[in-house]
């Protein structure tokens, strides 16, 4: 079962767009870890800037095989939303965890009248936000979610034939 | 064998593979109808996953997500389990009360070690958990593949990236696959190379430093230093190739199994099996070296140091003074050079050392006892160094039954010391030169 039967233009033409959109976002983090610039929404981290690249090319790789005529080139859309959702799950497995942690800092400082001493070890969560997690490859996963929705429904259908 | 080759026209190996192969494919063909034509969904998968151009960018992808998943998401895991070894210190440290030495070697060495290593069970399960994923799911047989075209321009065998694989676990096993190795030179380059592979024992050392010298960074560094010792694993294969083992590698055959969705019991299953190895080692190599340690700590030449003791006039203190002068130009001191000396029993007692001889409880508070002492170019020396050295006793025994040689288990202890001793040194020469050489500079 291909990821895209019908609508094979539009779906090459959304593929080369998150492709684009993880390649300029990439590129943008990974300029900023090299000069040192951040800002809320792209912080500066050269490796993780080029993983993100990384993934937008093989979106992008897609559409050129698209283009070329290949017909296997959905392959790449379904490869590229793996590699985002796996990223993706990254930062929101990261993010539960110092949830966690900042639960553990707090929620007694609530419950007890007295601070508990083994409390006092997970200081370090005390000024943890959410947004310490906010990394780009968490956020621009929504822009991949119809590419990873396809390719599980294709998987999906591709496991049910006899 | 020579005329087998003249006359199939092809490596044995391969025309046999090629025949049995075809002969499968013709009796499908006369007793399966096909439903449905075209590439299956894992075929698709493959068509990206073992592209020549993307193979190993998206390899190299996997990796650092799975070291990503292992480094950052277990901080707060460790802090439980540290507090916990901590309070059950103190309250077994309440019960032998008026025994100085008893609650000495209780609270500090016995709980006091296992508070330095058993945190880090977090970052290693989560590792083992993330290798289990991708063995699960069918990728690291694809890896190897994908790592053979690389391998073979350099003249190495692609069933060595197998074991080195396997080695992220624990290159004990990853030593015995490479039994799987037809041939004799590729056997050998194989068992040889394999040390030089990050294990999970070596992670404590990496979480400890990169957190300490490195915030922000740590899970890029950790993956550096994985990826460093896979780069030096391929540089040794190579250069044993081009010297001591010469020759054409055999060809690789490999069957690719179909990609699967892994279940998580089978995952977690996969990873305690690997995980247990750790625990088994803390309750007794490092259960033994931490008994050793606190002795040789709370006591010299003058008997009892007495507790919180000076371990410069101790033991330890004498055993890192004697080779101190070896890595002053690595900007060690002999602190870190004790430390290199009991990681050799295995390579987290580091940890476990550091901590004793800094007199500190915690992963936390000895992160910043370091800091405060050493420069980040020298604890990159010291990863590199624990990385790249002599790998632990127990492995050093297994490359001896394995290659049936001292001399080679010689050769690959000298070895690993010289390299692990010249690359550190570059290291730390190089970052001092770009200002990471003063204490507090990173």
């Amino acid at each position: 079962m291909a990821v895209a039967d019908k609508n094979g233009t539009g779906i090459g033409l959304y593929s080369l767009a998150v492709g684009l959109v993880y390649m300029l976002v990439g590129g943008a983090q990974f300029v900023n870890g090299f000069i040192g610039y951040e800002t809320w929404i792209v912080p500066g981290d050269w490796f993780q800037g080029l993983v993100l690249v990384i993934i937008g090319l093989v979106f992008s790789w897609g559409y050129v095989l698209m283009r070329k005529g290949d017909h296997e080139w959905d392959s790449y859309l379904s490869i590229g939303s793996l590699l985002a959702g796996i990223i993706f799950m990254l930062y929101l497995f990261m993010m539960l965890a110092n949830g966690l942690g900042w639960a553990l800092a707090t929620v007694p400082r609530w419950v007890f009248p007295e601070v508990p001493d083994w409390c006092l070890s997970f200081e370090d969560w005390l000024e943890w936000t959410p947004m310490e997690q906010f990394q780009p490859g968490l956020w621009l996963f929504s822009v991949a979610i119809p590419g990873a929705y396809l390719t599980l429904k294709a998987h999906m259908w591709n496991k049910s034939v006899p | 064998m020579k005329r087998v080759k003249a006359v199939l026209g092809d490596d044995p190996e391969i025309a046999f593979a090629e025949r049995r192969y075809k002969m499968i494919g013709g009796i499908l063909e006369e007793c399966l109808t096909k439903t449905e034509t075209g590439m299956t969904f894992s075929d698709k998968l493959d068509k990206v996953l073992l592209n020549k151009y993307l193979g190993i960018p998206i390899f190299l992808i996997l990796v650092w997500a799975l070291f990503q998943f292992s480094i950052e998401a277990s901080g707060v895991f460790m802090v439980i389990i540290e507090t916990a070894l901590v309070t059950v210190g103190a309250f077994f440290g309440t019960l032998l009360e008026g025994n100085e030495m008893a609650t000495s070697l209780v609270q500090d060495g016995i709980f006091g070690g296992f508070a330095f290593i058993l945190p880090f069970l977090a970052p290693i399960f989560l590792m083992f958990l993330g290798i289990a994923w991708l063995e699960d799911s069918g990728y690291f047989a694809r890896a190897a593949f994908v790592m053979d075209k690389l391998l073979r321009k350099l003249g190495v065998h692609g069933k060595t990236f197998i074991p080195m694989m396997l080695g992220f676990g624990c290159n004990i096993p990853a030593i015995m696959a490479c039994r799987s190795i037809e041939g004799e030179k590729d056997r050998m380059i194989s068992i040889l190379s394999n040390p030089y592979i990050s294990c999970g024992a070596r992670l404590p050392v990496y979480v400890l430093f990169a957190a300490a010298f490195f915030p922000g960074f740590e899970g890029s560094v950790i993956f550096s230093m994985y990826m460093l010792g896979l780069a030096v694993a391929i540089f040794t294969a190579w250069l044993l190739r081009k010297t001591l083992f010469k020759g054409e590698p055999e060809p690789f055959i490999m069957e690719l199994p179909i990609y699967r969705v892994p279940t998580l019991r089978e995952s977690v299953l996969h990873m305690w099996e690997r995980g247990v190895v750790f625990l088994k080692k803390a309750g007794t190599w490092l259960f033994l070296g931490a008994i050793i340690l606190w002795f040789m700590s709370a006591f010299g030449p003058a008997g009892y140091l007495g507790i919180d003791p000076d371990v410069s006039v101790s033991y330890t203190g004498i055993l890192g003074g004697l080779i101190q002068p070896i890595f002053a130009p690595l900007g060690f001191d002999w602190r870190l050079g004790a430390a290199l000396i009991f990681a050799f029993l295995a390579k987290e007692i580091a940890v476990e050392s550091l901590g004793i001889i800094f007199a500190v409880e915690g992963d936390i508070a000895i992160g910043g006892a370091l800091a405060g002492v050493f420069s980040p170019a020298t604890a990159a020396a010291f990863m590199i160094f624990i990385l790249l050295y002599i790998p632990c006793v127990a492995a050093v025994g297994t490359i001896k039954s394995e290659t049936n040689s001292w001399k080679w288990t010689l050769f690959s202890v000298v070895y690993s010391i010289i390299i692990a001793y010249v690359i550190a040194a570059i290291a730390f020469a190089l970052l001092s030169a770009i200002g990471l050489g003063v204490i507090g500079g990173a």
